[in-house]
Order: C-alpha cells, then structure tokens, then sequence
C-alpha cells in the first residue's frame, strides 16, 4: 500500500471516529449548561418525585412562610428559601438569595451545583462522563452543608451539642435515608422528612404519665431527635396540655402545661424554652380547679408556626391517667 | 479521497467541539476589591459613641429619677444632666433602651432625655430603635429626636399613631396620639406652614415632610445638616455589621441604612467595593433597598454613580446583586451595562439585568428589548415577564399574561416595579 493511500485510509478512520465522537448517546454527551433544575427531572424523574412531595421545594411558595416572612418583605428570609448554589459559598457560610426561578424553592442546583460546572454527589463512583458531570464532594454530607440555611435558627448548633447516641453522623442519617431506586441504583431520599411528617415528629419524643409521691406528672424525653425539639427559632411550637373527667362524665378545658419553643428576636419578654436533645422534663399536671384527681387525659400538640389554633395542631401524643 | 475526507474531518471535528454549549464571556473590567471597612474603622477608631461602664449606666439612672423630682434636687441632677458630656450621655442612655430587662419607667426617661440631649451620633442606634421599641410613647420621643438631628426615620411611626384608631392599651395610645400632636410643631417650617395653624394644618405639613424624605432622604426646607465625625465613625459601625454571619445584625444595619439621610449613600456605595463578598452583597442590597433617593441624590451631586458601582462589576459573586442596585437607582445611564449582560450573561444576571432595565431603562434601548423578546432568546420566566412589562401600557397590566413558572409574587414584585417607573429620577 501507498504512503498516500495508508494517509488517506488514516484520515477515513479518524473521520469515522470523529462521527462516532458526535453521535455518542448520552453517557458522552456534551456537558449540559445547568441553568435551570428543571434540567435534572428528565434523567432524574424519581428523585425528582420525592422533592416534588418536599418542603424544599415548597419553600418559596409555602403560606405559612410568606406570612411570618411578612411576604418575603423580609426579604433576609428568601436568602434560604430561594438559594444560590450552596457550593458557591465556603462551608457553613450562609447562603444569599437568587434571582431567577425562586418559585422552585430550595432546588437542585441550591444543593448540587458546582460553582466551576457540574453537579456535586454523595456517590463516590460518580459517572463523571454524564451530561451534568457529576463529581464525589464530601462535603455534600457534611452538616455544613445543610448548616448555610438551617442553622441560621439554630439547628446545627443544638446538633454539636446533643449527645453521640443521638447525633449520628450529620443531618442526612435522618433526614435523607438511604433509597434503592429502580434499576438498582442506590441514593438518598430527597423527601427531607421533618417537622412536616407526623411519624418523624413523633419518633423524635417520648411522652409518659404517672404518678408519686409529689402527684400526678408527665415527662417529656427527646429520644430521637439529633437537635432540640422543636427545632427551629420562633416558627415552630410544641405544647403539653392536660384536661379532667368532671364528674358528669365531660371533658374540662384542655389546660396548658408547658410551651417548648425558642422565641424570635424580638420577642424580648420569652425565653428559650425548646428541650434539647436527649434531655428529660418533668411537670406536675395542674388542677382544674381546686382538686387534682379523678382522669385527666395529656396531649402534645406540635404547631409548624406558634400561632396555628390547637385543631390545626398535629397532635404528637395522647395519654389518660387515673389520678 | 485525500482533500475531501480532510475537509470532512475538519467539518466533524469542529462539529464535534462547536456541540459544547458556550460559556458567556463576561466583559473585562479591573478588579478592585478594598479593606473598605477595615480602613474606615480605623479611622474612626477614637471617635463615635463612648464605651459606658455598668457604674457609669447607673449614675445617669440615679440621675434621672431625682431629675423627676421637684425641689432644689430634682434642679439640681437636671442640671447635672443637662451638663454631662452629651456623647457619654448619649452612650448611656441608649444602653439604658436597648437593655431588655431595664424597668419601662428607667427607659421612658432616658428616651425623653436623649430627645432633649441626645448627641447626633446616637442617629444610627436610635433609628434601630424604632424596630424594636413597642412603646407608643417612647415611639414620639424616637422620631422627634431623629428629627432635630435631620432624620426623618421616625415620621412614619408619627403617622401610625395618628392613624390608629384603635388599642389594647386605650390610654397608652391617647397618650401617644397627645404627644404626637403636640410634636408637630417640631417639623421644619416652611413659607406656607408654621406651628400653631390648627391640627388640619399640621397633618398635611407632616404628609408633605414624609413625601420629601421618602423621595430624597431629606427634609424640606431645612438646611441640610453636615454630618460630625462622630456620626460618621457610628454609620461605619453600622455598615460594619454587614459582615456578620449571623442575620440579625445585618437585618438591624440595614434597617438603619434606609432610614438614614441622603449623606450615608457615599458610604455605603464605597461598602460595594469590600474584600468580603458578605459585606459587598449587603451594601448593593441596601443600595437596591433605598431604590430611587439614590439615583436622585447622584443626579443632585453629580455622582457618577454609574461608574463607581462598575467597578463591582468584575466580581461574579455579587454582579446580579449590583444589577439590582443599579435598576433600583431609575439611572437610565445604566442600561448600555445592564442591556449588555442581559445578553452575555448567565441565567441569573440576564434576571438581574432584564429586572434592572424594567426599572431604569429610558427609550433607547426598546427597539433591541423588543426584537429580545420576540427572539428565541432563552430567558427565564421572570425576565421575560419584566421585559414584557416595560411594553406594557400601565392602564392594561392586568391584562399581562404572566409567564409559566413565574411565582405569582414575584410578578407582583415586577408589577409593582412598572409601576415605580413613573418615579423614576
């Protein structure tokens, strides 16, 4: 064979590999341009449900939200609500608010974008040659990344603080559970279950009654929560409340026992009063009147904003005691 | 076979790279990021407020409640109060007011007392005070305060009492209502109005003052008040607090900011250009926040607004946030910049300048905005809503249909700029 016909045979073949380069399917795909979450619920459809089902990505929208946010007048609250790439920022720094597409709340690209392009992963065997370059960040487990927006009330602080049993490893042990997902691939929940889901709420505390020498009591234990319970500054309120059989067989008024909640900034006549993590209470059931026997019935109500009324409270426990 | 298989290697080749998506080249401009707070600190290190020492604290509370008193002793801690070193005093009184669990009758006093003797330092710190302090009395005493001093922060709050009809506390707001009243015959006089011409009067002179520091960050006719150095060095420690991690102290900064006179803005426009990117971020917001009374005082002193927030544009971290501040401003000399990003920039900053341009743009630019629109330029929802608002008619904006995806707030946020428009400086 010729020296030219060996030249020309080479260029064929580099001219058929040139193609196959361009024709490539998706795994060598040329690097998408992330600019919208929306991007990611193609190849992504089922972690995209479980946000769908989120408070993530009903942040921005969320009522409850924009009237203690005044509407987002204040507008120091929209920094979390509608968040820069969390990665553009140094660790545990706070996060600032974007511009566009705020309606998708707290999105894919608040927690996953690069700064420098790509998406960031919790999976060490990251496919770095799909469209959205993914690529292992340790730091996307790290509490310091959920620390940018949920420690601005405080969490992550109770979270340093609260015992080892109770703390795990970060946020995600039980926040992002572990999820096998058609095909076998393996992930994270994207659900965040929270204070939003009765089940988490009440696996996180413990309510019993009795009664001894000093009367009839409840306790309240946090067992399960990695924080303090509630969580949360000023949005979030529990309640213990009991009420007493009168004599012909009704109920009296449900009476307060104790409020847990950390009181917002201006709320300069409250205190802290959330029970932290791992920590016991202790309260006498008070009197409907002037005598403390008879069945008295103990509810805990949990409120996801301190001024929800008692029937639109998610009632954690209910128990009776004979006193 | 030679010449035309080259030619189509070359073509796949170039096929083959021209499929990756192109990155935006932003326009090159100098970067020039400053110790802007940490300098000015510096300077001002031995001026401001003093520190006040807890015994310092409880002789001024001493002083004040014999000062109450009649008799040759209530004249005499009078005196003693009325002579005390107006900054030290002031320093005191203001940590008796911020004190939470100071006695309500300790801070009534010290309000009435800073009003009297209050040094103009205390602008920045008692301007706060209006966010926290619930008492309607002590509210009269805030706003008369920043008033003497060329403050017309507490205005609003004087409004509020003379609106409000209705109480929990009956007595508290009569009271308040009483001593509002009798505060307006502190508002600066005019031509056409001086004290003493009956309620009616003074309620529409007290409407036209809150329109003009609304509009300007000035009070009308009144000279305007050179700021001291010790009130310059507290602006500082304000502007200091947009550092902070934590919100709190830089929501209470930025409240005062926009409440301050027009002679803050240099400062904060000087704050655009810090080396943290926490403290620039919150300086253009601020800036974004004030809107309009920027753009009108640049405009008044010939600033070159314009070219002093360019400089910031090199930085990617804030540059939608200073699109925003330069919209806010209703500058039209900022459109060449904005309409430029808007087509070379990223997703945000395209936002950030379509939001901007509704806000500030003049004529020029409409032709090229319109033929953007029809285009198939990708623009997200809300620039496509606000480009869409700036051919909109203010009689048929209800009638514009808003983008899919657009919250609707964030629409009402753009409707609500179209109709600032016809503000614009």
């Amino acid at each position: 064979m010729s020296v030219k016909g060996i030249f020309s045979g080479l260029l064929a073949l580099g001219g058929v590999i040139a193609l196959v380069m361009v024709l490539m399917p998706p795994s060598n795909e040329a690097p998408l341009r992330l600019v919208s979450s929306t991007q990611c619920f193609a190849c992504h459809a089922d972690v995209a449900a479980e946000w769908q089902e989120s408070h993530h990505q009903f942040a921005f929208e969320n009522p409850e939200v924009r009237r203690l946010s005044n509407d987002f007048a204040n507008q120091e609250c929209l920094a979390c609500h509608a968040p820069r790439p969390v990665l553009s920022f140094k660790p545990g720094e706070r996060v600032l608010a974007r511009q566009s597409e705020r309606g998708l709340g707290v999105d894919c690209l608040s927690c996953h974008s690069h700064p420098d392009g790509g998406v960031g992963s919790m999976n060490p065997n990251a496919k770095s040659d799909a469209p959205c370059q993914p690529r292992f960040s340790e730091r996307m487990e790290s509490v310091e990344h959920c620390a940018a927006c949920h420690n601005q009330h405080k969490t992550v602080e109770q979270w340093r603080a609260a015992p080892a049993e109770l703390k795990g490893t970060g946020c995600i042990d039980c926040h992002m559970p572990e999820e096998f997902r058609a095909g076998g691939r393996r992930g994270r929940n994207h659900a965040f279950k929270a204070s939003h889901d009765l089940a988490a709420l009440q696996s996180a505390v413990e309510m019993k009654v009795g009664k001894d020498g000093e009367g009839a009591f409840v306790t309240l234990e946090n067992v399960g929560a990695g924080h303090n319970f509630p969580t949360d500054e000023r949005s979030r309120a529990a309640d213990l409340q009991v009420r007493w059989q009168q004599d012909d067989g009704s109920w009296g008024a449900w009476i307060q026992i104790r409020r847990f909640r950390d009181p917002y900034r201006d709320e300069t006549d409250l205190t802290n009063t959330q029970l932290p993590s791992g920590a016991t209470e202790r309260y006498a059931l008070p009197a409907d009147g002037d005598t403390q026997s008879g069945t008295a019935e103990v509810r805990l109500l949990y409120r996801t904003n301190p001024f929800l009324p008692d029937d639109e409270a998610k009632e954690l426990s209910r128990l009776t005691l004979e006193v | 076979m030679s010449k035309s298989s080259s030619l189509l290697l070359i073509l796949l080749l170039c096929t083959g790279a021209c499929s990756k998506a192109e990155q935006p080249v932003p326009p090159q401009v100098e970067l020039a990021w400053q110790a802007v707070l940490e300098q000015q600190l510096q300077t001002f290190a031995e001026e401001g407020l003093p520190e006040v020492s807890e015994e310092q604290i409880n002789d001024f509370l001493e002083a004040m409640e014999l000062a109450s008193e009649g008799g040759q002793m209530g004249a005499r801690f009078r005196t003693r109060l009325e002579e005390a070193d107006s900054l030290e005093l002031s320093a005191a009184l203001l940590a008796i007011v911020e004190d939470r669990e100071m006695e309500a009758i300790d801070k009534t006093r010290a309000y009435a007392w800073l009003r009297v003797r209050g040094d103009s330092a205390m602008m920045p710190r008692l301007t706060l005070r209006l966010k926290y302090e619930k008492d309607w009395v002590a509210n009269v005493d805030i706003a008369l305060a920043l008033l003497q001093h060329g403050s017309g922060a507490g205005l609003q709050a004087l409004l509020n009492i003379l609106n409000t009809e209705e109480s929990n506390d009956p007595d508290a707001l009569q009271q308040a209502r009483f001593r509002t009243m009798e505060g307006l015959a502190f508002l600066p006089a005019s031509d056409t109005w001086q004290p003493g011409n009956g309620f009616d009067a003074d309620w529409r002179r007290l409407l036209e003052v809150q329109a003009k520091w609304q509009k300007h960050r000035q009070l009308p006719d009144t000279k305007a008040l050179k700021p001291s150095r010790n009130q310059r060095a507290e602006v500082w420690r304000t502007l200091s607090k947009l550092i902070s991690q934590r919100l709190r102290p830089v929501d209470d900064a930025r409240f005062v900011l926009v409440r301050m006179p027009d002679w803050v803005f240099e400062a904060i426009i000087e704050t655009t250009l810090d080396e943290d990117r926490y403290v620039r971020e919150h300086a253009l917001q601020t800036l974004a926040w004030i809107g309009y009374p920027v753009g009108r005082w640049a405009l008044e002193q010939s600033f070159d607004l314009e070219g002093r927030l360019q400089v910031a544009i090199s930085g990617a971290d804030s540059r939608a946030r200073l699109f925003e501040a330069m919209g806010a401003s209703g500058l039209s000399s900022m459109q060449d910049t904005l309409l430029q990003w808007l087509k070379d920039g990223n997703m945000e900053e395209m936002t950030a300048a379509a939001d901007a341009l509704l806000r500030c743009a003049g004529p020029e630019p409409m032709a090229e905005l319109s033929a953007m629109l029809t285009s198939d330029m990708v623009l997200s929802p809300e620039a496509r809503y606000s480009l869409a608002l700036l051919f909109t008619e203010v009689e048929t904006l209800a009638e514009l249909e808003v983008p899919t995806g657009l919250d609707s707030s964030e629409a009402q946020r753009r409707l609500q700029w179209r109709l600032e428009r016809e503000q614009r400086p």
